[in-house]
């Protein structure tokens, strides 16, 4: 019985490499798609292993899927290994380095990216030496590098602040006090412009635009409250806002 | 000087958390960056989860920390009911995420059936 399964899997083995070998030779996308297909598992799985750390399962697969288009195209049937052997590092590293290029708004490339973490430890150490934060030419000593190179990775790890996050102890957040570019006048301009729209709307059409821009409504909520399907809000939606729009260009 | 830290855990889904976290800690203490750390909670999580499928009640895992930090995952006891487990397809990935993630993996089999993993990365 061990010894049929063993010739069994053998011959899916050597069906998946007569496969492999097809497509290395020809390039023809029917028998990409086959071999996709096959290992598509591959992806959903490793795609699996790592939800829950931040970024959406679609997102993931979608990572995993590509990286497991390009692990066909590059693998080479000579080398004697299996396919998911091959795949699956490749496929690891695709994720990670998504991972990687996700955790941060801006992007320091790898070389950065590992000095950051290097230039995080000598901090560290050096603190617990000397009781005090080195300076970048301290660091750059120590990491035996230039100093523009380390205040160039300390400007990429600069975290981004949020716009309602407060300013020291007080309780003025920073978007109060920050200048608007805008030109006050024109806005109050907009805002009479947009009241004569909205006044020559139908009660259900204001009603639509109401919840949907100033209640942050979704298409889908609106229609479960107003009991009509998400369909009927978008077209009517889409009709209001071409209504609006010829209202604005005629004014 | 070496040290050892040594966690056990009744096996099932739920409790694994703890043992990602406890790995998680033993990084820290040994200065790893982030990526390692994540590689060895994903090592650590796979290998109980291949003890798991062997049908074993308790996971012991013992974390040696030294030049290089080596985790063994034991498995003990008998499970009365036995764990859903996972398929061939997702045991084998299992595998090469272990080869891929760690310096070097060790599987100590008796009858076929693994009893332990030993998960061997060297601390640069």
């Amino acid at each position: 019985m061990q010894r049929a399964a063993t010739s069994y899997e053998e011959n899916i083995y050597d069906n998946d490499l007569a496969l492999f070998r097809e497509y290395s030779r020809t390039k023809d996308i029917a028998l990409r798609n086959k071999l996709i297909e096959k290992y598509l598992y591959l992806a959903e799985i490793m795609a699996k292993k790592f939800v829950n750390k931040g970024v959406e399962y679609d997102d993931l697969f979608q990572v995993s899927s590509l990286a497991l288009i390009k692990a066909i195209d590059r693998f080479d049937v000579k080398k004697g290994v299996k396919f998911s052997t091959f795949a699956t590092p490749s496929i690891l590293g695709e994720i990670k380095n998504y991972f990687r290029d996700k955790s941060r708004l801006i992007k320091p490339g790898r070389k950065n990216n590992a000095l950051i973490q290097k230039i995080h430890k000598a901090k560290e150490e050096f603190k617990n030496k000397y009781n005090r934060a080195p300076n970048a030419e301290e660091l750059a000593r120590i990491l035996k590098t230039d100093v523009d190179s380390i205040i160039e990775a300390m400007e990429y790890n600069s975290s981004v602040l949020s716009l309602d996050s407060t300013i020291d102890d007080s309780d003025t957040s920073l978007y109060e006090v920050i200048p608007d570019t805008e030109n006050v006048f024109e806005k109050f301009d907009d805002l009479t412009v947009l009241k004569q729209g909205l006044d020559s709307l139908s009660p259900l059409e204001r009603e639509v635009i109401e919840k949907r821009f100033f209640k942050s409504m979704s298409q889908s909520e609106l229609a479960r409250e107003m009991n009509v399907s998400q369909m009927f809000i978008s077209r009517l939606e889409r009709k209001i806002i071409g209504k609006l729009k010829n209202m604005f260009e005629i004014i | 000087m070496d040290r050892e830290i040594i966690l056990k855990l009744p096996l099932c889904s739920n409790n694994l958390l703890c043992a990602r976290l406890t790995t998680s800690a033993v990084c820290s203490l040994l200065n790893l960056n982030v990526d390692d750390s994540e590689d060895l909670k994903v090592c650590v999580n796979e290998a109980c989860l291949l003890i798991m499928g062997q049908n074993y009640k308790v996971v012991r895992l013992v974390y040696n920390l030294g030049d290089t930090l080596t985790i063994g995952v034991y498995g003990e006891g008998v499970c009365e009911h036995p764990h859903t487990g996972i398929g061939e397809q997702e045991r084998e990935l299992c595998v090469q995420l272990l080869n891929s993630l760690v310096d070097k993996v060790e599987y100590n089999k008796v009858g076929g059936i693994i009893e332990s993993i030993m998960l061997i990365k060297r601390i640069i």
